[in-house]
């Protein structure tokens, strides 16, 4: 057992190398977008590269994160009456977006491929094919009437009405829980069935704790998703605006007086800092856990 | 347990940004910065797409309006008018825009990209023809005076629709060209020295010499009347003509022909000055701002053609410069060219004017640029450039001692408003410059040969699609519409047409003058540009036509699409030249004519 | 009524309580049948009403996403469907209409794509970056997926590190790469910026970044697969004496198929919608020597330069595709599944 545990293979060596190399590039890439998010406006146009001359008060600014903080906002129309909303509120908005969103997303998929691959339909060949051929479609120009149908409903710039449209059993996800309800075996629903279990019962107390840890992961890539898409979100609550819209378009599109770039660096680590706390400290509980599926649990 | 760690993570994060939303206070503040909705007064809403015009000219219009009207009544219980500005850049322009007109609070509008005939096809526009063509300006002491009889004929032919009205009016006359820095022409001796005759050049002017009579930057006109400053020093080195031929106007000392201006851009090199930069993200800029030689080179009639097709009123109009093709020996001689006949144009042969000899001559100076190492920045190459960071890469340039100085800059005339609005003069400040006080200018395109000094500057603009319209929805309101009717009158008022003028360092594409009063308060570069209004020197040609045909097709005819573009190569020429060594201007001929046939056009 | 399946308990265990324990549960179902059928029954109805109550419990399950279907693609989607098929003029009185013109938008687009050498560039740009994702990302997500599912040194880290760019908005990592690539590295080694050099350097670097942000997704769907892997068959496996390129090869990578064959058929679907990112380093500016036809067609419709009279080309040119991809994906599922062992566990 020892000799086995021992041997760093080859594949490690090199991988780790290889991952070492990718790890510090991407540092890199954050290191200097923080230490020049302190420069000003001058500073920066004179050298990006460097450290912010302190001894130059001109060349700095140790004001961006605040200016920053301030200046990502949008105007939105509410009651009636226009407000600019900031970015705590955005955030907020963030959050309501991409939970709700996502998981219905995720819980929709995870359901029709359920009941399409593990109970015998007429109609499970055919969604299937709707599957895949709707991947395969480009969607193209489809914004506009997709807003209109949105609106006909009456569920236009409103949280609720984006959950739902968010309910689609379309796309990779479905091929994805598809496959794995696929793989799992009967037997756990038979035998739930044989002591008096209706098929609700089966399906959330047996089937699906079976493809918790795909759920958690399918949720958690579709909240990442949502968390900075920024096309969906601004043209469906365009006065709820998210985080991403907010500093997207702070970035390439706001009042003339704020296209500093170190603005926009210090608006960029602004909107990245929640996400990345967040991941960090639930990295264990959300990325895949080694635990055998099915029996226990 | 997992479950129970799956709740938790969600409860947590709620939790947090609950308390950082709950920490710093959902701040939600009424649009209009601090200020209330005061419920005394009207209101009226804004929409500004904040481009390079900007919102500065917006806002003290505004505030000029409010004070105007403060004791008068729009509503019933009311007295006085709010004005309450949405100005930003996203979602503020073209389809964007269009499509969300319906459901948009505001009532007035500015912005550009928005097809005329788009506008008025998606019920966008409110009927403005009163106010355009009946009501004159008498409240505002302009008698007799309309805003339609401040046009030019061929903006009101394409603005008059075929029933007679009018939706929206041009906003701003827009159009790119060649910035130069006056002040690096003065202090390091860039203008050519007189040398006897029309087109010479012998010399350069010795640097740091003392401004001349002829071409003073000092925001008097400059064009027609030579204004001797006391306080100049005798000088001894009269400059050359310039693309005009005549000694003692605005333009001498520049480069008069193509041969002149690459003669300056080696001495550039020589002095270890970089002769241009421009936006390496917006291939656009440098592509449109060639555009203008084409035009200088064809004048009013010729290039007109390309829009009016040959006109609507009977009279048989022809193309006088069409390549037949090029001498194979000289694939990027241009004059060596063999030429067609003349050509009558009318809406079946639109295509024919690919081949006008003036894109050509403009193709050949593009190559040259393109490829002739260290005539331009590695950052006029690179994505990163963005059209906002060229304009302080150029403006730092001569400034930052650790910088290259930069001669040229391929952009648009709203450049230095927009380098204002964001903020780069007073981030340059340190060096003891502002934009009152450097001088810039907007460089008249040098001729293609000596034969052609004299011939009159030609400029097109295409005004970039802008409009100034009010909110079909607010046809339903009368009140509302009245009072946005009047304050797009009061902005077209000969006094308001000034001051956007003074505020933008821009011209709107109607009739008026600048007075000197006014001149003062402008930078040079603004000088330069007010005087180009009602000037018999200056010819300002509207690209617009009311040709069925032309709108009809407006979305394959508009500047981008007639320039360059083609099937084989991208329009933006300079890339094209700097990525491909071997390509010529003769290839370029062939891509424009092969991919243009009788079918481009719908009727 | 589940009496007439078999009753299964953990077959591996076979010991004697086990057996004795069935013997005795199958007297007590035979006693149960019997006393069963002294009453009369109809079985064909329970087994319906069974089957029924099976059906009515999908649909209610498969009800609200299919209303959503019909409505949010299939209603939305006519409407952009007949616009192909339509042409968009604007009148002089400022009036706009569509009149139908059957194929010609079709007409349009396929000829440009023969005729065109711009079209042609974007289709091979498509190609390109699909065939780099395909054979460096993939294989490169795999491996560093594989280092993750068996938790070697440094995992926790670099798991944080292949996701970080997933969870980063593209505007901002653009905005820093485009930054360093033209501006820092010119300013500190001398050389030419990345994205400012011939189209082809430029375009190697748009594709580097493309793979290089791409692996998060692909690791962590990859990971989770490999870790529903039983750990008691890789033990098995390693007592047996496997190497780990051999377990690699006939453990993991066959187990993890179909997740990994999932997201191939999806990149070849994408092969025509694939923006590669253009859009937010460009805008609506991209050269067309860097352009994809996914690029292309988004900048015909959602940008504010186009105007309504583009939308049935647009529309014309997606469904063209559409043609064209599906047969290319069917084609690719079907010998991908061929290459699936079937595996189940």
């Amino acid at each position: 057992m020892k000799k086995i545990k021992a041997r760093i293979s080859a594949i490690q060596l090199v991988l780790g190398f290889v991952l070492i190399a990718y790890s510090a590039v991407l540092l890199f890439l954050f290191v200097w977008a923080v230490i020049n998010s302190f420069k000003s406006g001058l500073g920066f146009d004179i050298s990006p590269v460097g450290f912010p001359n302190i001894s130059e008060p001109d060349l700095v600014d140790f004001g961006n994160y605040v200016k920053a903080f301030k200046a990502v906002r949008m105007s939105a129309t509410l009651g009636g009456k226009q407000y600019w909303i900031y970015f705590p509120e955005m955030l907020w908005n963030s959050v309501l977006y991409a939970i709700g969103c996502s998981f219905f997303a995720t819980i929709t998929p995870c359901l029709v491929a359920y009941v399409t691959s593990k109970y015998k339909l007429r109609i499970n060949k055919v969604i299937y094919t709707i599957v895949i051929v709707v991947m395969v479609t480009p969607v193209v120009g489809s914004l506009p009437s997709q807003i209109q149908m949105v609106k006909a409903i009456g569920l236009f710039d409103s949280h609720v009405g984006l959950w739902l449209t968010a309910m689609t059993f379309l796309g990779t996800y479905y091929l994805v829980f598809y496959a794995i309800f696929k793989g799992l075996s009967w037997e756990y629903a038979e035998a739930a069935f044989i002591d008096g279990a209706s098929h609700l019962t089966v399906m959330f107390r047996v089937m699906l704790p079976l493809v918790k840890n795909t759920f958690m992961v399918v949720m958690l890539l579709n909240f990442i998703a949502r968390w900075n898409d920024y096309q969906t979100s601004w043209v469906f609550l365009p006065n709820r605006p998210t985080a991403a819209v907010g500093v997207q378009y702070f970035i390439h599109a706001a009042e003339n007086k704020y296209r500093v770039i170190p603005i926009h660096l210090a608006a960029s680590m602004m909107l990245l800092t929640p996400v990345l706390i967040l991941f960090i400290i639930f990295r264990n509980k959300l990325v895949g856990n080694l635990t055998i599926g099915g029996i226990k649990g | 347990m997992k479950k129970i760690g799956k709740l938790l993570t969600v409860i947590l994060s709620l939790v947090m940004t609950a308390s950082v939303t709950a920490c710093v206070g959902v701040r939600r503040e009424e649009v209009g910065g601090n200020t209330e909705i005061n419920k005394a007064m009207s209101q009226l809403y804004v929409s500004n797409f904040e481009g390079g015009f900007g919102r500065v000219w917006l806002d003290n219009a505004a505030k000029r309006f409010e004070e105007m009207y403060a004791d008068e009544s729009f509503e019933d219980g009311k007295k006085g008018v709010q004005v309450i500005i949405d100005s930003s850049i996203q979602g503020k322009t073209g389809t964007t825009l269009l499509s969300g007109l319906s459901n948009d609070t505001n009532d007035v509008y500015f912005t550009e990209d928005v097809f005329y005939y788009d506008l008025i096809a998606q019920n966008g526009a409110a009927d403005i023809t009163d106010i355009v063509a009946t009501k004159d300006l008498s409240e505002w002491g302009e008698d007799g005076i309309t805003i339609e009889s401040k046009m030019d004929s061929t903006v009101m032919d394409f603005y008059k629709t075929s029933d007679g009205k009018y939706y929206s009016l041009p906003h701003y006359e827009a159009y790119y060209g060649i910035i130069y820095d006056a002040d690096l022409f003065r202090k390091r001796g860039l203008y050519f020295l007189k040398g006897g005759t029309p087109g010479e050049y012998s010399d350069f002017v010795q640097q740091n010499n003392a401004d001349h009579i002829n071409g003073i930057f000092s925001g008097t006109y400059r064009y027609t009347t030579p204004i001797i400053d006391p306080d100049i020093k005798e000088v001894t080195q009269e400059r050359s003509t310039g693309p005009d031929g005549i000694y003692g106007t605005y333009d001498d000392g520049l480069p008069a022909t193509y041969e002149e201006f690459f003669v300056l851009c080696d001495k550039m090199k020589d002095m270890g000055i970089i002769p241009f930069t421009w936006s390496g993200r917006f291939t656009d800029y440098s592509t449109s701002s060639l555009y203008q030689l084409w035009a200088d080179y064809e004048g009013r009639d010729q290039f007109l053609l390309n829009f009016n097709f040959g006109g609507t009123d009977g009279v048989a109009r022809y193309a006088t410069d069409l390549i037949d093709h090029f001498d194979s020996a000289y694939p990027n001689d241009s004059s060596k060219a063999t030429l067609m006949s003349p050509v009558e144009i009318t809406d079946d042969n639109v295509y024919m004017l690919q081949r006008q000899l003036g894109k050509y001559y403009a193709t050949e100076f593009a190559r040259k640029i393109a490829t002739t190492d260290g005539y331009a920045t590695d950052l006029s190459y690179s994505q990163s450039e963005s059209h906002i960071t060229s304009e302080g890469t150029y403006l730092l340039s001569r400034l930052e001692p650790t910088k290259t100085p930069i001669a040229f800059t391929f952009n648009g005339v709203w450049w230095e408003n927009e380098a204002d609005e964001n903020g780069y003069f007073t981030q340059y400040a340190k060096y003891g410059e502002t934009r009152m006080s450097r001088q810039f200018g907007m460089l008249p395109m040098p001729k293609v040969n000596n034969s052609l000094i004299g011939t009159k500057r030609t400029i097109a603009s295409d005004l970039n699609r802008s409009q100034a319209f009010i909110n079909k929805r607010l046809e339903n309101n009368p009140v509302r519409l009245n009072l946005a009717k009047k304050f797009l009158q009061f902005l077209h008022t000969d006094d308001e047409l000034q001051n956007f003028t003074v505020a933008s360092s821009t011209n709107k594409p109607f009739n008026y003058s600048i007075s000197q009063q006014k001149m003062v308060s402008m930078s040079p570069f603004g000088c330069d540009i007010a005087e180009m209004r009602n000037n018999d020197k200056i010819d300002m040609v509207y690209t617009l036509s009311a040709h069925p045909t032309f709108i009809k097709n407006f979305d394959k005819l508009y500047r981008t699409r007639i320039d360059w573009a083609n099937n084989t190569y991208s329009r933006n020429i300079i890339y094209e030249f700097h990525n491909n060594g071997s390509l010529t201007v003769n290839d370029f001929f062939n891509a424009l004519i092969s991919s243009k046939d009788e079918h481009w056009l719908t009727k | 009524m589940n009496k007439s399946r078999k009753n299964k308990t953990g077959g591996r265990v076979g010991t004697f309580f086990s057996k004795i324990f069935s013997s005795v549960k199958l007297a007590l179902y035979d006693l149960k049948v019997k006393i069963y059928n002294l009453f009369p029954h109809n079985k064909r109805k329970t087994y319906k009403h069974r089957r029924v109550k099976e059906v009515i419990f999908c649909y209610a399950v498969l009800l609200l996403p299919i209303i959503q279907f019909a409505i949010m693609y299939v209603g939305v989607n006519i409407n952009t469907f007949l616009l192909a098929f339509r042409s968009y003029t604007i009148n002089t009185d400022g009036t706009a209409t569509l009149t139908w013109v059957g194929l010609l938008n079709f007409k349009t687009f396929v000829t440009e794509i023969l005729g065109q050498p711009q079209m042609g560039r974007r289709f091979l740009n498509s190609l390109l970056v699909y065939g780099v994702n395909l054979f460096v990302g993939t294989v490169l997500a795999i491996l560093f997926s594989y280092y993750v599912y068996k938790k070697f040194k440094g995992t926790e880290f670099f798991r944080v590190m292949l996701l970080l760019p997933s969870i980063c908005s593209p505007v901002v990592l653009i905005l820093i790469y485009s930054y360093i690539a033209d501006r820092f590295l010119p300013a500190v080694f001398g050389v030419k910026g990345l994205l400012a050099g011939s189209p082809w350097r430029t375009f190697i670097w748009i594709i580097v970044y493309n793979v290089f942000m791409g692996f998060g997704t692909g690791v962590l769907m990859y990971s989770n697969a490999m870790s529903r892997i039983p750990e008691s068959l890789v033990e098995s496996a390693k007592l047996d004496g496997i190497t780990p390129m051999k377990e690699f090869f006939k453990i993991t990578l066959p187990l993890a198929y179909p997740t990994i064959e999932t997201f191939l058929i999806v990149g070849l679907a994408n092969l025509f919608i694939d923006q590669a990112n253009l859009f937010t380093f460009y805008n609506q500016e991209a050269p067309i020597m860097l352009q994809t036809v996914g690029y292309y067609l988004f900048t015909q419709v959602f940008t504010e330069r186009s105007t309504m009279s583009s939308f049935p080309y647009a529309s014309a040119a997606g469904l063209t595709l559409t043609i064209i991809t599906v047969p290319i994906v069917m084609i690719a599922r079907f010998f991908l599944d061929k290459l699936d062992k079937g595996a189940e566990f």
